[in-house]
């Protein structure tokens, strides 16, 4: 067993954080990947998601990818792109996989933020003589932003949580301190890399539920009255 | 799927071992978040959700690995991992749950209580056979979520579907990473029309004939 | 003017409007009465094309609306509902102003013309930096009338507007709406069924049972002294 102390002592050694290896280092890594994938996530679902929403129509598509993608283990996803597209390219096959992780969650927020939004809005603005972009610059859009933000929350998630898995497929991310900790029995690596892991996490969840609240009173203020 | 053939009795005890490592979390999981929903006093709620929120937020392989130095576990095997998976059951079906029995309508409730049922009568009849499309719509979700959580218990040495992953890309056979994700998907979704069956035995009341009544 | 000729829509089976013509004339409150159901709103919304009819046609000062582009057709007509749909994320000046400003109107002249109508259907300037959830019924209900004007229609659409506000205040904004209808001259459909309402509002009242069947059409005051039938008089209450 290992003790805080070692832990603290890792932690703060700057050795650790500095180098190719080094936390610094892996910590831009591990963001890189998960934000590059999350917008080219965001440019792909949130078009098709207010689409399908403002529209009506492939509602039972976004149903199917949500309950689907669900199912399938994102581990294992992660390892048969890279398989099958070369270890070569895997820096595209893991973006690739991660983007495929982020769209189902993405795709809901964007269609049920817009389905969320009061018929009567919605018609109210096609009735001034909105067009449908216009609709869905001034209404759709903004009124949906809260639940898209909360589907951005879900996909962080389990995209930060699937890069850690990254190294095992020859990639960096803050992963490697774990699963080389893993294989070196260096506990005070492990835990110390799984501890930026968890800082991580936690603090983006916070800022997009922070983001998602914020956009979400927007609409609520409509509600004290009716 | 020639690998898949050859291999199918190892494919399968992996299976077994992949369905326990998911349903044994989803039970202890679903108990303790129902406990925590009906036993904590409603100052404590808001403390436990956000706890709870945020330990859903830390990835699963950090988490198997965090344990063994908060409670004392070994790193490897599969105690860590069952018990990491049932704190994410946890901490998903704590706000399903929460909900689940929040939707149950106030006035049915008041009516059932002024008629003079016992608490606990009340809950029996009224409140849990209500509450059960939001229980088994949460369940639903935790559960596919574990299934697929469970293939990384892989990486700290469980023997499970997510082995498939770690030696077909070490040995290079793209067949047998495509059986994992194929039993695991299979696996998820039965565990899902499963407990979708379940829901619709368990609420005749909301099948489309009864309505019409 | 505009002038129902035999229209009609379905909906699967079931008629919402059957062989219906009309004529509301210019500068006038045609107010439609009837049953829920009857086929009011289905009638309203024929006229700014959110309805297409499966039959027949509606002409405005002549026109076919049928040949009318529908976003350029809305922008000359205004829609008031019962539920108000205004943007909860805009403030009450900028849901007035909104449209005007997408319609090309310059930010001046749809400011200008906002304050002028929020002053005109009565909401103080200490109003119009809040929310529509800050507001009163009544009062967003004003906002939804000056909304509706802020493209400077002729014709206006109102599908029972006052329904959700208090009795009191319902009696206020009839008031105003006559009063603003005379000011600018508008052609004005209005739907209710509150009986009170459509004798105090209409020039010409329009009875209508299932299938927007007119029972009887005419001035109230003839209504009321000649109703055609039984349907009529229950309806309004005689
Ligand atoms: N989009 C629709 N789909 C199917 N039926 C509809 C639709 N809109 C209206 N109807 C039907 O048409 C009839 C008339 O509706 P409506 O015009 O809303 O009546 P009113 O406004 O007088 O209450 C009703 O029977 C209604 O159910
Ligand atoms: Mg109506």
């Amino acid at each position: 067993m290992f003790s805080i102390g070692e832990l603290f002592d890792w932690l703060t050694d700057a050795e650790n954080w500095t180098g190719r290896y080094g936390l610094a280092n892996l910590f831009v890594e591990h963001l890189t990947l998960t934000l590059v994938s999350l917008a080219i996530a965001g440019l792909l679902a949130i078009p098709i998601g207010v689409a399908i929403g403002q529209s009506g129509r492939g509602e039972t598509l976004v149903i199917a990818i949500s309950s689907a993608s669900r199912a399938i283990p994102t581990m294992g996803l992660m390892f048969a792109l890279v398989m099958f597209m070369g270890v070569e390219f895997r820096q595209f096959a893991v973006v690739l996989a991660l983007v495929g992780i982020a769209i189902p969650p993405v795709l809901a927020g964007a269609y049920a933020g817009i389905k969320s939004i009061p018929i009567v809005i919605r018609e109210g603005a096609r009735a001034q003589g909105m067009t449908t972009l216009q609709q869905i610059r001034h209404v759709g859009l903004p009124l949906s932003a809260s639940s898209i933000a909360g589907g951005f929350k879900i996909a962080y998630l389990q995209v930060v949580s699937t890069v850690v898995l990254a190294p095992l497929v020859g990639l960096g991310g803050l992963g490697f301190g774990v699963i080389q900790g893993l294989a070196l029995r260096d506990f005070a690596q492990l835990t110390g890399s799984a501890v930026v892991i968890v800082l991580l996490s936690i603090t983006g969840e916070r800022l997009l539920a922070k983001a998602q609240g914020k956009l979400d009173r927007r609409l609520t203020q409509s509600k004290i009255n009716r | 799927m020639e690998w898949a053939a050859k291999n199918f009795d190892f494919v399968l005890e992996l299976s077994v071992t992949h369905l326990l490592i998911s349903l044994v979390p989803l039970v202890l999981g679903s108990v303790l978040a129902f406990a925590l929903v009906r036993l904590t006093p409603l100052k404590l709620a808001g403390t436990i959700g956000t706890t709870f929120s945020a330990i859903y937020a830390i990835p699963s392989l950090a988490v198997f690995v965090a344990l063994p130095a908060v409670i004392g576990t070994s790193y490897l095997g599969p105690t860590n991992v069952v018990i990491a998976l049932s704190i994410y059951v946890a901490a998903a079906m704590f706000f399903s749950i929460r909900d689940a029995f929040s939707q149950v309508s106030k006035p049915t409730v008041f009516i059932a209580r002024a008629q003079g049922l016992s608490p606990l009568q009340l809950f029996v009849h009224v409140e849990l056979p209500l509450a059960i499309p939001g229980l088994i719509a949460g369940l639903r979700v935790a559960a596919a979520s574990t299934v697929s959580m469970a293939s990384i218990g892989a990486i700290v040495g469980v023997r499970n579907l997510g082995y498939l992953f770690l030696d077909g890309f070490q040995r290079k056979i793209p067949e047998e990473i495509l059986t994992g994700l194929f039993a695991i998907f299979i696996i998820g979704i039965a565990l899902d029309l499963g407990l979708w069956a379940l829901g619709k035995v368990l609420t005749p009341w909301t099948r489309r004939s009864a309505q019409r009544v | 003017m505009i002038e129902f000729i035999d229209v009609t829509k379905t909906y699967g089976e079931d008629s919402a409007v059957c062989d219906f013509s009309l004529i509301a004339p210019s500068g006038k409150i045609t107010v439609l009465m009837g049953l829920s159901g009857s086929g009011k709103t289905t009638l309203l919304r024929a006229v700014n094309k959110l309805v297409q009819p499966t039959a027949g046609s509606v002409l405005i000062d002549g026109n076919d609306i049928a040949d009318l582009d529908s976003v350029v057709l809305r922008r000359s007509i205004g829609y008031v509902m019962q539920e108000v749909g205004l943007l909860p994320h805009k403030s009450v000046l900028d849901n007035v102003t909104l449209i005007a400003n997408i319609a090309g109107q310059t930010k001046d002249e749809a400011l200008n013309n906002a304050l002028e109508l929020l002053e005109l259907v009565g909401i103080d300037d200490s109003f119009h930096n809040r929310f529509p959830g800050q507001l009163s019924g009544g009062q967003q209900q004003r906002v939804g009338v000056a909304r509706a004007l802020a493209i400077k229609p002729n014709i206006l659409l109102m599908d029972e507007p006052f329904g959700s506000v208090d009795p009191i205040v319902r009696e206020e904004l009839q008031d105003e709406l006559i009063r603003i209808q005379r000011q600018l001259s508008l052609t004005i459909i209005l739907v209710t069924h509150d009986r009170y309402e459509a004798i105090k509002l209409a020039d010409q009242l329009v009875v209508l049972s299932k299938g927007a069947k007119i029972e009887q059409a005419g001035a109230p005051k003839d209504l009321i002294e000649k109703p055609a039938n039984k349907f009529v008089q229950k309806l309004l209450g005689l």
